[in-house]
């Protein structure tokens, strides 16, 4: 059960989120539940709970067409400029994130159609590539988050964890490996906090 | 039917979590705590989604120095630590994935 072209620009029209509809694509292969789609999508998309946390002081005060629009461009790319952006001039333009939004989303709709056409032509071979394409993606994403000891633990965890469970067929692995990694990170975080806090509070003596 | 239905579910799944703390009637906020907590979100996410397509490439635990994937990861993991910007890291990387693929 694969996708057919107008479902695969649908999914970039409408879902609009790349981990989430790579990790799709061979979900809908397999011949995932429902359920399973929607519980993968959940914690692959998770990450945008933060932006959207983060963007509320800027954004709840705009009117509604505004904050359905910025919500619906949030994406890792459009946060992590709109945050540069903010720290670099001292305010919040709505303009600027509404553009650098759409930006990656007509990039992204309009690296889909040429995939698509590609895709339809050069056939079986290039599945592989694309599978390992996905891959260079993710980490190249992952390695700038990793620069400290927390980071570093959460990523082995998950890594780890995947590799077991996936080792052994369990369900919902992806969801118990993430957990997983960012409990063990949590943790680590907290146990730094902490200790920062105590350094402070005795020089502070 | 059933792919145009999870789509659709899927694209509201994905706008809830990046809408839900820009809507006024949500009242709740996240504390630093949560926050501190979801900052490992994207680094588990990426790296469990990573792992199974690198190590389990047709389904089967795929461990070897041949295995093209774990090389071309290597090569992708080398050259995102330097300040190569990120197009150069994945098309270098993509051409060895492609190359270890011929030559092994």
């Amino acid at each position: 059960m694969g996708l057919n072209i107008w479902q695969a620009q649908a999914m970039s029209l409408f879902v609009f989120a790349g981990a989430v509809q790579l990790s799709a694509l061979g979900l809908f292969g397999a011949g995932a539940s429902f359920s399973a789609m929607l519980t993968s999508s959940l914690v692959i998309s998770a990450r945008h709970l933060l932006y959207s946390a983060d963007m509320r002081q800027h954004i709840l005060q705009l009117p509604t067409k505004w904050r359905l629009s910025l919500g619906f461009l949030l994406t890792d790319e459009m946060y992590a400029l709109s945050v540069a952006h903010t720290q670099k001039t001292g305010a919040f333009d709505r303009h600027y994130a509404l553009i650098s939004g759409f930006t990656f989303y007509a990039l992204w709709n309009l690296a889909t159609c040429v995939g698509i056409i590609l895709g339809s032509q050069a056939g079986d071979l290039t599945t592989l590539g694309l599978e390992f394409a996905i891959a260079a993606t993710f980490i190249a994403l992952v390695v700038p988050y990793v620069k400290t000891h927390p980071v570093v633990a959460c990523v082995l965890t998950s890594a780890i964890m995947m590799f077991v469970l996936t080792y052994y067929a369990i369900n919902q692995a992806l969801l118990l490996a993430t957990a997983s990694g960012m409990i063990v990170g949590f943790i680590l975080d907290t146990q730094h906090e902490q200790r920062q806090r105590n350094h402070t509070k005795k020089a502070s003596l | 039917m059933t792919i145009w239905l999870t789509i659709i579910a899927m694209a509201l799944v994905t706008f809830s979590v990046r809408y839900v703390f820009l809507a006024r009637s949500i009242p709740i906020r996240i504390n630093d705590t949560m926050k501190r907590f979801l900052k490992f979100s994207a680094p588990a996410v990426l790296t469990a989604l990573t792992v199974p397509i690198i190590f389990f490439p047709e389904g089967e635990v795929y461990l070897s120095t041949t295995n093209p994937f774990i090389l071309g990861a290597i090569v992708a993991i080398s050259l995102s630590l330097t300040r190569l910007p990120t197009i150069w890291v994945l098309l270098i990387s993509m051409a060895s994935f492609v190359a270890f693929q011929w030559l092994l």
